[in-house]
């Protein structure tokens, strides 16, 4: 099950791009990977996922973590082009409510 | 599976249920060590099986994410002092209408159905990150069960194929 992501912090905006599978097997990486260096001002997540095709439990918490740690309070969180399924699972847990979900970014 | 044969008479119309056949279960099972090493092995064992059964891919999509999730337990929390197995047993049933896996370990005694279901309203900083696995297996699936027999855990899920949602549907069953 093949899946990559990268994440770059730039200008108080960290860009998590998704690929393939977030699940039990890379979602622990992705974790320790937004956890580690300096995330002191992030205003902002862009989780680009349009070529992320399968999001699991593990997958939603690394999301939840990235809101809930590393965010500054009133900051936005984007998912952009999430694909329908990967949506789907993202509307059943109730996150959508705090994603502004969009096809493209910037706006 | 039961033919029906339509015998038009001057008067009526009637169907007539003529002969059976019957079909033929096809059962599998995988044992393998609950390591992460394993994870994707046991995983694709049900996913390879149910894609032969026929079910689409946003089905697929979702026996993969409940079978993912109780497999991942098993490994993580079963065994916390020693070693063990993890089973897996896939069953079409003899119609081939649907496909019920049994996730089976010999660790200690744990229904993760009890777990308390995440608050999904709740506002996103308060949101607990536990829980949400176990939400999304009985969202997903169309039965989901436990059951403990001996030293055993069994976790048994059950999708359908073309399901409609509505009064037919059977009651998910939570043990």
């Amino acid at each position: 099950m093949e899946s990559n992501y990268t994440v770059i912090l730039e200008n108080n905006i960290l860009k998590v791009t998704l690929a393939g599978s977030l699940d039990a097997v890379n979602s622990p990486g992705l974790l320790e990977q937004l956890k580690a260096g300096n995330r002191e001002k992030v205003n902002e997540i862009v989780f680009l996922a349009r070529n992320l095709t399968y999001l699991a439990s593990a997958g939603l918490r690394v999301i939840l973590f990235a809101i809930q740690r590393i965010l500054q309070p009133g900051g936005k969180v984007y998912f952009i082009g999430g694909q329908k399924d990967v949506l789907s699972v993202i509307n059943m847990t109730g996150l959508n409510d705090s994603l502004i979900i969009q096809d493209n970014y910037p706006l | 599976m039961l033919y029906t044969v339509w015998i038009k008479t001057p008067r009526y119309t009637v169907r007539v249920f003529a002969g059976a056949r019957k079909g033929k279960a096809k059962m599998r099972k995988l044992n393998l060590p609950a390591r992460m090493e394993n994870f994707e092995a046991l995983l694709n064992f049900i996913l390879q099986e149910a894609a032969r059964e026929g079910f689409e891919k946003s089905v697929l999509g979702k026996i993969r994410l409940a079978c993912e999730e109780i497999i991942v337990n098993v490994i993580n929390y079963a065994y916390k002092t020693s070693t063990g197995d993890i089973e897996i047993l896939t069953d079409t049933g003899l119609t081939h209408k649907k496909l019920r896996i049994e996730i089976r370990d010999h660790g200690v005694s744990f229904n993760p159905l009890k777990m308390s279901e995440p608050v999904i309203d709740a506002p996103v900083h308060e949101r607990k990150i536990g829980g949400l696995g176990i939400y999304l297996v009985r969202k997903v699936m169309d039965k989901v069960k436990y059951k403990r027999k001996g030293d055993m855990n069994i976790i048994i899920l059950v999708k359908y194929k073309n399901r409609k949602p509505g009064k037919n549907n059977p009651k998910k069953l939570n043990q």
